[in-house]
């Protein structure tokens, strides 16, 4: 069997969710099939600039054909046009100039996709909402196997969408939410799909105690491990643990690992370390008290599962259909809707060990049965055996 | 069912937990209960989000501030002038929709206009490049023209000599023959 997984970028530096999701699961899934990476040569998510060289070359071991991008974004004028498209009438053209405009525009990758649709047996697009999964669903529809990887955004409800979301010849969703909200926008149930989300892999070694020391961390902490942005749940969580502080007079810390576009309040007890190595992340994971996830719109969380899998219970914004889902379904994390439920759930976690060691350990049984690799594999190959069959 | 009181004496007498089958839900619902018992008027209490903390797209959540309050105060007050005001900003949105659409044609021709500009540059540069090629013809063809001509004159001077071997030629078999 000769699988192409077709992504937006493509490559060991990029951390993008869905990038690095699908290079997962195209290095995993070539145990058992032949595997392709058809991507773009973009670096830059905001400009899609052509950065890698353009043709074919190998990474960790799989062959990527690279294509170039005709033109880059503007992201004034991207901007302009979503802010249209989101808030005004508008014709089914303005969607299509909209989706030209939020790009890769790789006319030679779509090209290529339609002349070699008989090399391969499935195409694999992740991510719905950009110009290569769009097209490229229509050029190999009895083909496509889409990942969407969508989160709970405005543009979802683009009535572009709805079409695309009946096409493929089978959906590969990350979230039970997920799921649930494709198919109440599109009606599309008869469309095959499946919810398996991402495996992730945890150091065989990691140490707390060696995150104290290099980072020079005293005392209880609670992590957040991501981007610091307005949609990932900030400024609210610093004025939510700022606000709790004050009023329960918590010594607890705030450690926070990822890149940032906004400002971090100077306070003693907010510790924001910036981007740093997966083997430091795990050790401050390991260190920490409990996983704090404030993010409005998540498709899966993968540093979710990474706390689970670490033993670690997880604190999260109810707001995100999905990360509140995830939390039941494994009775591994409390959420909350406003201050008043975050200052209550994270004093009980704080205050109860055993709270924490339980919901740890849940998180743990469902991060195993659920997302681990061998699990994801299987998934993958179920769907694909399901296909073959029909 | 084994059920065991949280650490802390203060959650040990709110919460009850089955620390050996925690139920996310049920819990939830405790912390949920509680916290609507607790009186939201105080501004420690006023808890809900802040809309510029929200992203797009979200409606904003939590109890009743005094703001919101002294907005459904004036709503109430006045909701009977609503149907006034209404035709009195009727024309006013209109107008907004109309200048939004206007600014919405001219951010599209300014588009088109920067697309056709790029376009003009693209020309402008393989104009460029025209000449440096045609530039490039020329000298070669002149280059061509000098080899033709060395080569015209190199002909010449090879006809004159084979003409002149010719002639020797004659002269040495009629000496030959005589």
């Amino acid at each position: 069997m000769k699988l192409a997984f077709v992504v937006q970028r493509y490559g060991l530096d990029i951390s993008g969710g869905a990038e690095q999701h699908c290079r997962w699961v195209a290095e995993h899934m070539a145990k058992y099939a032949q595997v392709e990476v058809l991507t773009t040569r973009a670096a830059d998510y905001i400009t899609w600039k052509n950065n890698y060289p353009s043709g074919l070359q190998t990474i960790n071991g799989l062959p990527v054909r690279r294509f170039s991008v005709v033109s880059p974004r503007h992201p004034v004028k991207f901007g302009r046009i979503q802010e249209r498209i989101l808030n005004f009438e508008h014709a089914a053209a303005d969607e299509l100039r909209w989706l030209d405009e939020e790009g890769p525009r790789s006319k030679s990758l779509l090209r290529y996709i339609r002349r070699n649709e008989s090399a391969y047996d499935y195409f694999i697009f992740f991510s719905y909402r950009y110009y290569h999964s769009y097209w490229g669903v229509h050029a190999v529809p009895g083909k496509a196997l889409l990942v969407p990887t969508a989160e709970r955004d405005p543009v979802i409800n683009l009535k572009l969408f709805k079409g695309l979301f009946r096409l493929p010849r089978a959906f590969i969703y990350n979230s039970y939410e997920e799921r649930d909200m494709i198919q109440t926008i599109s009606q599309n149930q008869a469309v095959p799909g499946v919810v398996v989300g991402v495996g992730t892999e945890t150091p065989a070694d990691f140490s707390a105690e060696r995150f104290r020391q290099q980072y020079g961390l005293e005392g209880d902490y609670i992590i957040y491990i991501g981007r610091v942005d307005q949609n990932k749940g900030f400024p609210q969580l610093f004025d939510y643990y700022l606000r709790y502080k004050h009023e329960t007079g918590s010594p607890v810390k705030l450690v926070m690992i990822g890149g940032t576009v906004l400002p971090i309040p100077h306070h003693p007890d907010i510790r924001y370390l910036g981007i740093l190595p997966e083997q430091d992340k795990f050790d401050g994971l390991a260190g920490a008290q409990l996983l704090v996830m404030p993010s409005f719109y998540e498709s899966l969380s993968m540093v979710t599962l990474e706390a689970w899998a670490l033993h670690k219970p997880v604190l999260a914004n109810a707001l995100c259909d999905v990360l509140q889902g995830q939390c039941r379904r494994s009775n591994g994390g409390l959420y909350y809707r406003d201050f008043r439920e975050f200052r209550e759930a994270l004093s009980l976690l704080l205050a109860s060990p055993e709270l924490r060691r339980a919901m740890g350990e849940n998180g743990r049984r469902y991060y195993q049965d659920n997302y681990t690799w061998e699990a994801i594999e299987n998934k993958y190959l179920a769907i694909l055996n399901q296909l073959e069959a029909a | 069912m084994e059920t065991r009181n949280s650490s802390e004496p203060r959650y040990s007498k709110t919460y009850k937990i089955d620390y050996g089958r925690v139920d996310v839900a049920r819990i939830m619902d405790q912390i949920q209960d509680k916290v609507s018992r607790q009186p939201a008027s105080a501004p420690a209490e006023a808890c809900g989000l802040e809309p510029e903390m929200l992203p797009a797209g979200l409606p904003p959540q939590g109890p009743l501030t005094l703001k919101k309050k002294v907005k459904n105060k004036l709503h109430k007050l006045l909701a009977p002038f609503f149907p006034v005001m209404k035709l009195i900003a009727l024309p006013v949105q209109e107008e907004l929709e109309l200048t939004n659409e206007k600014l919405f044609q001219a951010s599209r021709r300014i588009d088109e206009l920067t697309a056709r500009l790029n376009e003009r540059d693209i020309t402008k540069e393989y104009i460029k490049l025209l000449h440096v090629m045609c530039h490039n013809l020329v000298l070669e063809l002149t280059k061509l023209r000098v080899e033709h001509d060395s080569l015209k004159s190199k002909v010449q001077v090879l006809e004159e000599d084979f003409e002149f071997l010719g002639k020797r030629e004659k002269i040495l078999e009629q000496r030959l023959v005589r």
